[in-house]
C-alpha cells in the first residue's frame, strides 16, 4: 500500500482542485436552478413563476405516461446494453489479432460514433425508407418486400439501430482494456493446455470485470437518456409505445412548455437511480484493492 | 479527518453556488424592468434590430428583404436589421428557453399561428398591420384577444394532391365494374367512379385509393393508393383536423367542451383507420410525415395524399408526379382546410421596441412582400399571390381555399400542446390498433386539461 | 501466436462489422452523389450529380457558412479533449491512488450521467448569458467537457485499477514523490486509456447537438447544427444533408486514425515486467 504521508494528502488536494472547481462552477448553479425549477410552477404559458412545492412531483409521479416511458426505457436499455456488451466484447477479441488493414478497419468501425446522433437519425430515415431508401431497395432485388417501420417490428428495428450506433463504443473500451493484458498470460495458458475460449472465459474476463462494469454503467445510463434516433424516427409513437423517458421529458419541456414538471421528472429519475449507484461504485472500488 | 475537510469544502462550494444563484435571480427579475426602461439609441446612430427566422426558403427570401431595407428605407428609419437563422427543428424550443429567461438577445421572434397563443404573453403587439392586404384567415390566425401579435409571412394550408393521369382513367367505362366491387370490399357499398376530385366525399377518395392499390387491383400502376402521414407528430394532427372539420366537427362544441368523441370525430378517426387497416397505404406510414409522403408520391408508390401546399414545388417537378399533379380541396363540406401562417413578432423584452416596430411596419407592406415573393417566399397577400400564378400554379388554389374553405383552430394558450396531445392519443387509433371511441375519450380528457 | 499470423477469419468478421456499421455512411455517400431527381424517384435510380452540387452546398454554396462550422467544431472538440484530460487524469489518480474524498467524486460523476441533459440546458443558458459567453466556442468547450467528464473519470479510474501497485511502490521506495510517480510511471501506463478518452471525447463533442443548438446562435454554430438547416419547410434536402454528413466525419476520422496508432499493445506490458 502506498504510504499516506502528509505530502500525499496535500498532493491529493492539488491534483483534484481543478476538477472540483470545475464541478462547482458547472454543477453547483445548474443544480440549484434545476431544483428551484422543480418546485416551481414554471410554464411557458404562464409568465409568472411561483413556488408550488411538490405539485410537479405529484403530477409526474401520478402520470401513467411517465411510468410507461420508464418501463419502455428499461426494457430498451436492458436488451440494447446486453447485446452491445456481448457483441462489443466479441468484436474486440476479433480485433485483438493480427489482421490485414487493421488500422483502416478499426477506424471504419468507429465511424458511427463520429456521426452526430441527430444526423444518424436522418440518415436512417433516408436509407430505411420504403420508397427512396437503399436498404428496402436491396431487399427487393432479392425479391423480398420489407416494411421496416411496421409498428409490430419497431422495437427490434430500434434495437438494431442502437447497436449500429453504439457497439463501436463498447468495442473501443473493451479493446483498450485488452491491450493491458500481456501476451505472456495467453502463452502461459496455452502451454498449460488451455484452449483459447476457456482462456478468455477463465482468465481474461475476470481481469476485465471492472471494464465490463464501466461499460454497462455508461451504456445503461446513456440508454436512459437515449433521444435522437427514436425521437426523429418515431416521435415516441405510435401513441406512446416507443416513448423513452428522455423523449417524455423533452416533450414536457419543449412541447408542453412545462419546465417545472420537466425538472421534477429529471429529479425523480435521479432519485430512482440513486440507490444503485453505491453498489456500482463499490464494484469499481473493490477492483482497485488488488 | 478526511470527512471533516470534505464537509468544509462542500459547504463552501454550496455557499458560492448560492451566491451565484442569488446574483442571477435578482438579475432576471430586474430584466423586465431594465429592458422597458432602457434608453433608445440616439437618432444619429442606426439601431440594430435582430430577427430570428427559419433557414431554408423563408430565410433565403427574407434576407433579400432585409438587404433592401437596410440599403433603402432602413437608412431613413435609422434602423439596420440583422437576420439570425436558427436550425429549423429547434427554433421554437430555443425561443421557448429565451422567452422563459426574459431574454433581450433577439428583438424579433419567429412565430406561427399555432404558437401565437403560447407566445403572446412574451410579445408586444405589432403596430402598422393593415388586415385588408392579407388573406383574412392568415391575419386573423395571428390575433390573440383581438390584438395583432404576428406579422404574417408564409401561409400554409392543405391540398388533396392526386395523380391526374390516373384519376382521369376513372371515367373509362371499362373500369366501373372493378371500381364498384372494390368499393364494396373496402367500404361495404358499391360506388360509381367519380373522376372529379373537387366533388369527392371521403368515400369517393377511399374507393379511388383502393382502386389504385395493387392488393385490390393488380393492374394498378401504383402499389398503394394513399400516402398517409400517421406518425405521432403534431403537424400530422393539423392534417387529420381537415377530416374532422370536413365532417362538420371541431375541437370543441358550442359550449366549449372537447368534442373529439362527437360523431364527426369518431368518423374522422375511423376513416384513417380504414385507410391503414385495409392496406390502402404502406404499413410504414405509421411513421410517416411530410418528407415520406412526398417520397411515396414522387416514386409512384402512391397516387393521392392530403398534404401541405408547400410540397407543390417538389411534387410538380420531380419523379412520377411531375406534370401529372392535380390539386383538389380536402374532401368533405364546409370549412375543411387548416390554415396557419408563419410570422414574426416583437419580443416584449427587446430593448429596441421603436426601431423594431418600424421594421415590422415595413414588412407589413406589399412592397416588402413583393421582394419576399420574388425570392421564393409565399406571402399571405392575395394581391401578390395572384400575380405569381405563372411561377406557381398552386397559388390560385391557395387563395381560393384560404378564402372559401379555410379554418383556424381555436386560439387558446395551449393550442400547440393540443396538437401534440391529439397526435399522441389518437395515433394508435389512426392505425386501427385501438378503438376509436377509447382514443377519442382519452383525447377529450387531455384536451380538457389543456383548455383550463 | 496471436500476433504473427494473419487471421483471415477475424478479418472477415471485422470487415462485415465495418460494413454493417457504415451503412448509414455508405447511404450518405451514395445519396450525396445523386441528383435530387434521382433521389426522389427511388433508391435504385442512378443519375450522377456531375456538378457535385450537394457537396458545394454543404461547403457553403447554399448560403450556410460551413467552413466556419467546421472550424468551430474542430476547435470545440479539441478544446474539450484537452480540458477533460487535464481535469480528469490528476483527479482520478488522487481518488484511486491517494484515496481522496472516498467514493464521493465518482458518485457525483455517476449521478451526473443520470441527469437528463434538459435539466442543465436552461440553467447553463442563464449562467453563460450573464457572462456574455453565449455563442462563443468557449461555452461549448466548458459544457462538452462537463458532459464527458464522467466518462473520463470512470475510464481512468478503471485503468488505474488495472495498473499494479508494485510499480509505484518501488518508485516510492526509490524516493519519487507523488507528482514524479504520476508523471513518469503512471502516465505512460495510462496511454491506452488516455487515447480512448481523447477519441471518445472528441467524437461525442463533435456529435453533440442539443447543447450546441441552445447555446450558440450564429458565430459558434457547429457542423451538426449547420447540417440540420437542410431540413426545410419545402422538404428535406436529402442530397445536401448526405453530403454534409460525409464531410462531417472527415475531421473525427482523421483524429481517430491518428489516435489509433497510439493504441498499440505492448505499451503497458513492458512496465510490469520491470
Amino acid at each position: 500500500m502506498i504510504p499516506r504521508t502528509r505530502d500525499s494528502r496535500i498532493a491529493a488536494w492539488v491534483l483534484s482542485a481543478p476538477l472540483l472547481a470545475f464541478f462547482a462552477l458547472m454543477l453547483g448553479y445548474p443544480l440549484l436552478v434545476g431544483l428551484q425549477t422543480a418546485v416551481s410552477r414554471n410554464q411557458l404559458s404562464e409568465p409568472i413563476v411561483s413556488f408550488s412545492g411538490l405539485e410537479n412531483f405529484l403530477r409526474i409521479s401520478t402520470d401513467p405516461d411517465f411510468w410507461g416511458s420508464i418501463g419502455f426505457t428499461l426494457q430498451f436499455a436492458f436488451v440494447a446494453t446486453s447485446l452491445q456488451l456481448v457483441l462489443g466484447f466479441l468484436l474486440a477479441l476479433v480485433f485483438d489479432r493480427k489482421i490485414p488493414a487493421k488500422a483502416a478497419l478499426f477506424s471504419a468501425v468507429l465511424v458511427p460514433i463520429m456521426i452526430a446522433p441527430s444526423l444518424m437519425a436522418v440518415m436512417f430515415r433516408l436509407i430505411l425508407n420504403e420508397n427512396i431508401g437503399a436498404i428496402p431497395a436491396v431487399f427487393s432485388l432479392f425479391g423480398a418486400q420489407v416494411s421496416l417501420f411496421d409498428p409490430a417490428k419497431i422495437f427490434p428495428l430500434l434495437i438494431l439501430l442502437d447497436c449500429i450506433q453504439f457497439i463501436p463504443f463498447t468495442f473501443l473500451l473493451f479493446y483498450a482494456s485488452l491491450q493491458n493484458i500481456p501476451d505472456e498470460l495467453y502463452e502461459a495458458a496455452s502451454i498449460d493446455g488451455a484452449r483459447y475460449s476457456s482462456t478468455i472465459w477463465r482468465i481474461v474476463l475476470p481481469i476485465l470485470k471492472p471494464a465490463i462494469v464501466v461499460v454497462v454503467l455508461l451504456r445503461v445510463l446513456e440508454s436512459i437518456r437515449n433521444f435522437d434516433v427514436i425521437y426523429i424516427l418515431t416521435g415516441g409513437g405510435p401513441g406512446t409505445t416507443t416513448q423513452t423517458v428522455g423523449i417524455f421529458i423533452y416533450k414536457t419541456a419543449f412541447q408542453q412548455g412545462d419546465f417545472g414538471a420537466a425538472a421534477a421528472a429529471s429529479v425523480i429519475l435521479v432519485l430512482l437511480l440513486a440507490p444503485f449507484t453505491p453498489w456500482i461504485i463499490k464494484k469499481l472500488s473493490t477492483s482497485e484493492k488488488q | 479527518m478526511q470527512s471533516k475537510k470534505l464537509m468544509a469544502v462542500a459547504s463552501s462550494l454550496f455557499a458560492s453556488a448560492l451566491v451565484l444563484a442569488g446574483c442571477t435571480s435578482s438579475t432576471s427579475s430586474d430584466g423586465a424592468a431594465d429592458s422597458s426602461g432602457a434608453s433608445e439609441s440616439t437618432t444619429t446612430e442606426a439601431t440594430n434590430v435582430s430577427m430570428v427566422l427559419w433557414p431554408g426558403p423563408e430565410g433565403d427570401a427574407m434576407q433579400k428583404v432585409v438587404d433592401y431595407y437596410n440599403a433603402d428605407q432602413g437608412v431613413a428609419d435609422g434602423v439596420q436589421v440583422e437576420q439570425i437563422l436558427l436550425s429549423r427543428d429547434d427554433t421554437f424550443s430555443k425561443e421557448a428557453a429565451l422567452m422563459k429567461a426574459e431574454s433581450s438577445e433577439y428583438d424579433i421572434y419567429f412565430t406561427a399561428s399555432y404558437l401565437i397563443g403560447q407566445h403572446a404573453p412574451y410579445l408586444t403587439p405589432a403596430e402598422g398591420v393593415d388586415p385588408s392586404v392579407y388573406l383574412a384567415a392568415s391575419v386573423e390566425s395571428l390575433q390573440v384577444d383581438g390584438m395583432q401579435y404576428g406579422v404574417p409571412l408564409d401561409t400554409s394550408l392543405h391540398f388533396m394532391y392526386y395523380r391526374e393521369d390516373l384519376v382521369e382513367t376513372l371515367s373509362d367505362a371499362a373500369n366501373a365494374d372493378l371500381y364498384s366491387s372494390i368499393a364494396n370490399e373496402v367500404l361495404g357499398k358499391s360506388l360509381t367512379p367519380n373522376a372529379d376530385p373537387s366533388t369527392w366525399t371521403w368515400e369517393d377518395a377511399i374507393a379511388t385509393a383502393a382502386f389504385f392499390t395493387q392488393e385490390y387491383n393488380p393492374d394498378s400502376p401504383t402499389k398503394y393508393g394513399y400516402a398517409l402521414p400517421a406518425k405521432n407528430l403534431l403537424y400530422n394532427t393539423m392534417i387529420w383536423n381537415n377530416l374532422l372539420w370536413g365532417l362538420g366537427g371541431n375541437w370543441v362544441d358550442s359550449s366549449g367542451a372537447p368534442a373529439i368523441s362527437s360523431d364527426a370525430g369518431l368518423e374522422a378517426i375511423e376513416l384513417y383507420a380504414t385507410i391503414y387497416d385495409k392496406g390502402l397505404t404502406s404499413p410504414d406510414s405509421a411513421q410517416w410525415e411530410y418528407a415520406e409522403t412526398n417520397a411515396a408520391l414522387t416514386t409512384g408508390n402512391a397516387m393521392m395524399a392530403l398534404q401541405w401546399n408547400a410540397a407543390f414545388s417538389e411534387l410538380s417537378t420531380t419523379g412520377e408526379t411531375a406534370g401529372k399533379l392535380g390539386i383538389a380541396p380536402p374532401p368533405g363540406s364546409g370549412p375543411r382546410t387548416h390554415v396557419h401562417s408563419l410570422a414574426v413578432a416583437l419580443n416584449k423584452f427587446s430593448a429596441n421596441q421603436e426601431a423594431a416596430q418600424k421594421w415590422l411596419a415595413f414588412l407589413a407592406t406589399e412592397e416588402a412582400m413583393a421582394i419576399y415573393a420574388e425570392n421564393g417566399g409565399v406571402p399571405s397577400m392575395p394581391g401578390i399571390l395572384a400575380g405569381m400564378v405563372d411561377t406557381n400554379a398552386s397559388f390560385e388554389n391557395m387563395i381560393e381555399y384560404a378564402n372559401e374553405i379555410g379554418y383556424s383552430e381555436p386560439k387558446v394558450a395551449r393550442e400547440f400542446d393540443i396538437y401534440a396531445a391529439l397526435a399522441e392519443k389518437l395515433s394508435l387509433a389512426w392505425l386501427g390498433q385501438e378503438p376509436a371511441s377509447a382514443a377519442a375519450e382519452a383525447a377529450d380528457a387531455a384536451m380538457a386539461e389543456l383548455l383550463e | 501466436m496471436r500476433f504473427t499470423k494473419n487471421s483471415w477469419g477475424a478479418f472477415a468478421i471485422a470487415l462485415s462489422a465495418a460494413f454493417l456499421f457504415n451503412l448509414p455512411l455508405l447511404g450518405a455517400i451514395f445519396n450525396s452523389l445523386r441528383s435530387d431527381e434521382a433521389i426522389a424517384s427511388g433508391a435504385l435510380v442512378w443519375e450522377f450529380d456531375a456538378g457535385f452540387t450537394h457537396f458545394q452546398n454543404a461547403m457553403g454554396a447554399a448560403g450556410y457558412d460551413f467552413p466556419l462550422f467546421f472550424r468551430n467544431s474542430i476547435l470545440i472538440s479539441l478544446g474539450a479533449v484537452i480540458l477533460v484530460t487535464v481535469l480528469a487524469v490528476p483527479a482520478s489518480y488522487a481518488v484511486v491512488r491517494l484515496g481522496f474524498g472516498g467514493p464521493w467524486i465518482l458518485r457525483v460523476a455517476v449521478a451526473l450521467r443520470v441527469i437528463p441533459a434538459i435539466f442543465f440546458l436552461i440553467p447553463f443558458y442563464l449562467m453563460f448569458s450573464r457572462f456574455g459567453l453565449i455563442d462563443s466556442i468557449w461555452v461549448l468547450i466548458l459544457v462538452d467537457s462537463f458532459i464527458n467528464l464522467t466518462l473520463a473519470l470512470l475510464i481512468f479510474a478503471n485503468a488505474l485499477a488495472e495498473i499494479p501497485l508494485e510499480v509505484e511502490e518501488s518508485a516510492a521506495i526509490d524516493g519519487a514523490n507523488v507528482y514524479q510517480r504520476l508523471r513518469y510511471i503512471v502516465l505512460p501506463l495510462l496511454a491506452p486509456a488516455m487515447v480512448s478518452v481523447a477519441v471518445l471525447t472528441f467524437l461525442f463533442t463533435w456529435a453533440d447537438y442539443i447543447f450546441a443548438v441552445v447555446l450558440t446562435a450564429s458565430d459558434a454554430t457547429t457542423v451538426t447544427v449547420g447540417a440540420a438547416n437542410f431540413v426545410t419547410s419545402y422538404g428535406i434536402r436529402w442530397g445536401d444533408i448526405s453530403a454534409a454528413v460525409v464531410l462531417s466525419i472527415l475531421p473525427p476520422l482523421i483524429f481517430a486514425l491518428f489516435a489509433q496508432r497510439f493504441l498499440v499493445r505492448g505499451l503497458a506490458s513492458g512496465a510490469v515486467k520491470g
